[in-house]
């Protein structure tokens, strides 16, 4: 059993660099056709979302100045945080976003924009 | 998670205090009458510009010719003006040369930062002057003691209130309309009426899916209670959290067990909460104090109904809305709001949220997602019974023996056909579990048939 799980672990990991295409038609594997048989790896919660930090690195050597509005906004272009920060101080915030979230959107004060990869659950705005 | 929101309570306390987009500007373009200074500090005419007259000269009067006043060897200062903290002051001027100078505030009655400082300067260029700080509070003006010749055109001081005084023409240009006064310039207030609030921010829906026989396994189709959310967090000028809006629909129901919903505000105390609104509690089952929290609540736990058959317009069957041939019943749209203590201090940082079921019948029974932890009036006595594996103290919790949940949350809308497996509706799923959530993302979303859904089997 454990290791007929394995090898269809191996299969899915080894199609997931296939093309789009091809993992469209992927079946699931023949050993799970009941939610009770779903072999999950240790610590996966099952959840749809996930915490990310976002956090704006003070400048350092700058002087103190007064705050400006940043905001972060997904591809949907719903708006997830509008901040006050001063940039010479910067900011650390967690925020909850779908577990399928892989960048956000980062508009600055002057409404400049720029798409910024999540990497390990932390996103840094500059 | 908590250490995380700690850590960035610790740095927001420390950090900011109120900022607002209140400013000082004057043009000395425009028509500008400047209060003669003696040998005392003028605090007579505290909305004036103020120069050192008889017997020292001055600085010049306003200057049609080069757009200023000019000054030699002499001083000048500002209006008074009420400083908030951080600020930045910026003077525009033009010199023959470099200047050098000493700057100070007076706050009527001393000086305070004192500084000799120089500017570069190029004959019949503009150039800017400035000073930032992050730590000036109180009533201040600014004086300016130039040891050279330079004109200066124009001042502006950001963060800082001005009220216009006698004797004098002072024209301020104020950095915008700010209608409520609380700071922030209406063209990026969402609420430019409202001065308890400023910024609205929006996330995704999404919905939560319980198994409802916790700690027993059931069918696996995971609609015997599903909770559709969309979450709008709103907070003021000064980034304080002042309300969390929701709002909650029940699409479907098809448990044995008449059930509530409610959230806990991890690390949030019930005193933090002015008020509730909005929710739905037609039973007993839940006590709740006067601001709308869970009476006997560590963190703040706010009930979103009590029973959902009462936020529900049921078809009439046993189930609503997860038998495909049966006839579709709707429900209600709680739109449900909870406001914080502006003195709470507390910021969008600071929302963990764990939300759960729980039956009508029994408070204490609840099922939160997996990893999740009980509130205070969870019923511990079912954890380890049947095939529950929760095991507080290892930091496993709504997990059963085989690794598998009673709750799923998900960006999706859609959800399995009654007494359907899930894995035979979402083909994709397990598929998604197994690889630890990092293959098929859009397990839910994706509506390729035959590859990731069987709509057969989805209602």
């Amino acid at each position: 059993m454990k290791r007929t799980l394995i090898l269809s672990t191996l299969a899915v990991l080894a199609l997931a660099s296939c093309s789009k295409e091809e993992q469209q038609v992927i079946s699931l594997p023949d050993n799970v056709s009941t939610f009770r048989k779903i072999n999950a790896p240790d610590g996966f919660d099952f959840k749809g979302t996930k915490t990310i930090t976002i956090s704006l690195l003070a400048q350092s050597g700058a002087p103190s100045q007064p705050s400006t509005l940043i905001k972060v906004l997904d591809s949907k272009e719903n708006v997830l945080l509008k901040y006050k920060v001063n940039p010479s101080e910067g900011f650390e915030i967690p925020l909850e976003v779908p577990a399928s979230t892989k960048e956000l959107i980062y508009e600055g004060v002057d409404g400049s924009r720029k798409t910024i990869n999540i990497s390990n659950n932390r996103i840094t705005l500059n | 998670m908590k250490n995380l929101t700690k850590l960035f309570a610790v740095l927001m306390l420390g950090s900011f205090g109120h900022f607002s987009n209140a400013q000082f500007h004057h043009d000395f373009s425009s028509s500008t009458t400047i209060e003669n200074w003696g040998n005392a500090i003028p605090t007579s005419n505290p909305g004036c510009f103020s120069r050192y007259a008889s017997p020292h000269g001055a600085f010049y009067e306003y200057d049609a010719v080069v757009d200023g006043i000019k000054g030699n060897g002499k001083a000048i200062y500002f209006p008074y003006v009420n400083y908030q903290g951080a600020f930045e002051l910026k003077i525009e001027y033009t010199a023959p040369s470099s200047v050098n100078f000493w700057t100070n505030f007076h706050n009527g009655s001393s000086w305070t930062n004192g500084a000799n400082s120089s500017a570069p300067a190029s004959p019949g260029v503009r150039s800017t002057y400035t000073i930032r700080s992050s730590n000036l509070t109180g009533t201040h003006r600014f004086g300016l003691f130039p040891y050279n010749e330079i004109t200066i055109h124009s001042v502006t001081i950001t963060n800082v209130t001005y009220s216009p005084g006698q004797g004098c023409s002072v024209t301020n240009t104020s950095a915008c309309t700010d209608s409520d006064g609380d700071g922030e310039c209406d063209s990026t207030d969402d609420f430019p009426n409202d001065a308890d609030k400023a910024f609205s921010m929006k996330s995704a829906r999404m919905s939560f899916m319980y198994e409802d026989l916790f700690p027993a396994y059931g069918d696996f189709d995971f609609n015997d209670l599903v909770v559709s959310t969309d979450k709008e967090v709103i907070t003021d000028a000064d980034n304080n959290l002042r309300v969390l809006k929701m709002k909650v629909l029940v699409p479907a129901a098809g448990g044995r067990h008449a059930q509530g919903w409610a959230v806990e505000l991890k690390g949030i105390n019930p005193s933090d909460v002015v008020s509730v609104n909005g929710n739905s509690l037609t039973e007993s089952v839940v006590s709740v104090g006067a601001n709308g929290t869970e009476n006997g609540q560590t963190n703040a736990v706010v009930p979103i109904f009590d029973n959902y058959q009462t936020v529900i317009n049921s078809n009439g069957g046993p189930f609503f809305n997860t038998v495909a041939s049966a006839p579709v019943g709707t429900c209600d749209t709680l739109v449900v709001e909870i406001e914080f203590a502006k003195s709470s201090a507390l910021t969008i940082g600071n929302l963990d949220y764990n939300f759960f079921s729980f039956r009508t019948d029994a408070r204490g029974h609840e099922i939160h997602e997996m990893g999740n932890t009980p509130t205070d009036l969870a019923d511990l006595t079912l954890f380890g019974t049947k095939v529950d594996a929760t095991n507080l103290g290892a930091g496993k919790s709504y997990e059963s023996v085989d690794g598998l949940p009673w709750a799923i949350t998900t960006v999706g809308t859609t959800y399995a056909i009654e007494k359907v497996d899930f894995v035979e509706a979402y083909l994709k799923f397990a598929a998604w579990a197994q690889s630890g959530g990092s293959l098929y993302q859009d397990w839910h979303t994706n509506t390729a048939e035959g590859t990731y859904r069987n709509s057969a089997k989805i209602y």
